[in-house]
């Protein structure tokens, strides 16, 4: 491991993207895809992050690599504020895996140079014999043969694609891997391989994780702390066995009663929240409280000011009003 | 329940279907039999590629080309429909057995209303004046619980979110009181909360409306939810059905196992490693020769990878298609 004292890997304060979106003539508006959004990850830890579809997770995980330009705020990566300098050196610690396996993969190429494109770009080897042995090194680390180097990714089933996506973020050895809905594509036993895959990983060799999923119960499973983010937001933050058995924003209760659990008898008794009505479009998010909308507790207060996002309990942060 | 009821509103029998392509004749389902009675939930799981929406888009008369029936029969209502003539269909399709499907934003046609594309099916079906149709459509939204009917029914598609127009489709299939509903992963694209509503509104509108529902799914958490009985399908073949409870609690197939040990449980304290099933998914292209499960089943045995295995009843729903349930082949391939 790093030796760094510093027990944060990263550090983000007030991170923005706005998109802008032409609305007539000469008038421009805002999509305002992740709002202030501050938290710390630990290193060696898997941060969490649901939320429903729209509502900026993934726009957050991609502008931490700075895919995304930030449009305000700061991130800071092992004691250094990354979000005005040159990247490329910073790829090699930093890598994603990408949500749809069928399309992150470039059908022309094989997938040996698929996973040796990284590792062409960082220079990280002397010889082609070097390449060539990193190569066949990763596809075994991701349970793949050496004999699969020479096909064309659509040889390969979804489960395995994933695993190509995987050893080509593992290629250049990074310390965080942001992991953008990796098993959503996959079928469920398939899902479950590619789960303790991603955790072997990081036992080995102590990866950060940013998981990004919108299943609640693999994020559960995988993570150590969860964020739930809400149209940009983020609503409740803390440990994920605490965010289960405690949820206290109105958001994430009801998001946690609407998982659908695989139990007939418990699924019956199960008393459920539903909320009414549709995520607001993010181009005019509500004024105050963006969940004021479908907050079965919206007072007076909520639709003013926009609530802070604080400690209620050690570790355990919610952006709520009516929390006290 | 009222499956003590005797005549099945829908019996498949050893229903097989093939693609036929240029690599060759794709086995997409292989000799299927279920019988789904009047006010039943039949669930139907399986992964992508088992099967499972083909075999619903046989019972509908919607193959897509080069898919054909190649064996068995389908009875809905007593009548045979396995080959009836497309005119025959038609009168059947969108009034006694209707389908919603998976993706709400593809299976509207964007350049009509959606007021409009419901009164099609009106036109269609019945006998009703413009004002009669107008009314009912206006009905069928308040059913589904879309607020502002009059206002809404001159939209379009766009103008809808995903989950409205999943409930557009749905007003859309209830329009003529369907005795059969089949619904092809109708919450799958949809956010868990949107989910949430429409499950509701389904599970409601069951009541409401005497149907019999085939709810397809990958999902086993809306299966335990909204389910009666369970069909679990895996490379084409059904390998196991049966009642909710007897499926969830007492699976028997080594695949049902797999499948629902390899769900993280939500309320687990403890971090418990998750059990896949190792393997890939199987071919059609060229199953294996016995059971289809067989390279991935951990407890395979000779005569599993040879011969198909035959169908052994468990009690008077739930039936098992393994080797394993054979006694004395057990026993034989234990003692070699």
């Amino acid at each position: 491991m790093i030796t760094n004292k510093n027990e944060n890997l990263l550090e983000i304060t007030g991170l923005k993207k706005y998109f802008s979106v032409k609305a007539g003539f000469a008038k421009t508006s805002y999509v305002k895809a992740v709002d202030d959004v501050s938290l710390t990850i630990r290193k060696g830890e898997t941060l969490g992050l649901v939320g429903e579809s729209g509502c900026g997770k993934t726009t957050f995980g991609r502008t931490l690599l700075r895919l995304y330009e930030p449009t305000e705020g700061k991130i800071i990566y092992d004691g250094v504020d990354i979000t005005k300098v040159d990247m490329l050196s910073y790829r090699k610690k930093m890598q994603i895996i990408f949500q749809d396996p069928y399309a992150s993969l470039d059908p022309r190429m094989t997938i040996g140079d698929i996973i040796g494109e990284p590792l062409d770009i960082h220079k990280l080897y002397s010889s082609k014999v070097q390449r060539q042995a990193r190569i066949y090194e990763l596809l075994k680390t991701v349970g793949l043969n050496e004999e699969h180097a020479d096909r064309f990714p659509h040889e390969f089933s979804g489960g395995q694609r994933q695993r190509i996506g995987i050893a080509r973020a593992l290629a250049v050895n990074p310390e965080f891997i942001v992991c953008d809905e990796p098993i959503s594509a996959l079928d469920v036993s398939i899902q479950a391989q590619v789960v303790n895959m991603l955790e072997d990983l990081q036992k080995e060799k102590g990866f950060t994780y940013l998981f990004i999923a919108h299943d609640l119960s693999v994020v559960k499973h995988i993570s150590n702390r969860i964020g739930v983010m809400y149209l940009g937001h983020l609503v409740e933050l803390s440990n994920s066995n605490e965010l289960y058995k405690n949820p206290m924003h109105p958001y994430t209760q009801t998001l946690l009663s609407a998982i659908p659990i695989a139990d007939p008898k418990e699924s019956r008794i199960k008393e459920r929240k539903i909320l009414t009505g549709d995520i607001p479009s993010p181009l005019d998010s509500p004024s105050g409280c963006t969940f004021q909308t479908r907050c079965p507790y919206a007072t007076e207060i909520c639709t003013k000011k926009a609530p802070e996002f604080r400690e209620h309990k050690k570790g355990h942060l919610v952006a709520c009003h009516n929390l006290k | 329940m009222q499956s003590n009821e005797h005549i099945p509103l829908l019996r498949v029998q050893d229903l097989e279907i093939s693609f036929f392509t240029y690599v060759g004749e794709v086995k997409a389902v292989r000799k299927i039999s279920y019988d789904l009675y009047p006010g039943e939930v039949m669930g139907i799981v399986g992964e992508s590629g088992s099967g499972k929406s083909v075999s619903s888009y046989g019972v509908m008369g919607i193959l897509p080309n080069p898919g054909k029936i190649v064996g068995g029969r389908i009875l809905f209502d007593g009548r045979d429909i396995t080959h009836l003539p497309e005119k025959e269909l038609l009168k059947i399709r969108g009034k006694d057995i209707s389908m919603i499907f998976q993706d709400p934003m593809t299976s509207l046609n964007p350049v009509f209303t959606v007021g409009n594309q419901i009164n099609e099916v009106l036109i269609k079906h019945t006998s009703l004046t413009n004002k009669e149709r107008l009314d009912r459509i206006i009905e069928l939204f308040e059913l589904v619980g879309i607020t502002q009917p009059e206002k809404r029914i001159q939209q379009y598609p766009h103008e809808f979110s995903g989950g409205m127009r999943q409930r557009v489709m749905i007003a859309m299939a209830l329009a003529c009181n369907p005795k059969l509903l089949i619904a092809d992963e109708p919450t799958t694209a949809l956010d868990v909360t949107i989910q949430a509503q429409i499950i509701a509104l389904l599970k409601e509108l069951k009541d409401k409306i005497d149907m019999s529902v085939i709810f397809i799914t990958h999902d086993l958490g809306v299966v335990a939810d909204v389910c009666d009985k369970v069909a679990v399908m895996y490379g084409g073949s059904l390998i196991e059905k049966g009642n909710i409870d007897d499926i969830f609690y007492e699976p028997k197939h080594p695949y049902t196992w797999g499948l629902l040990r390899s769900v993280p449980k939500i309320n687990a304290d403890e971090h418990e490693r998750l059990i896949p099933i190792e393997g890939n998914p199987v071919d059609l292209i060229n199953p294996p020769k016995g059971c289809a499960f067989a390279p991935r089943c951990e407890h395979c045995m000779k005569v599993c990878m040879t011969k198909r295995p035959p169908v052994y009843a468990v009690n008077k729903e739930h039936e098992v298609d393994c080797w394993l349930t054979v006694k004395e082949v057990y026993e034989k391939e234990k003692n070699q």
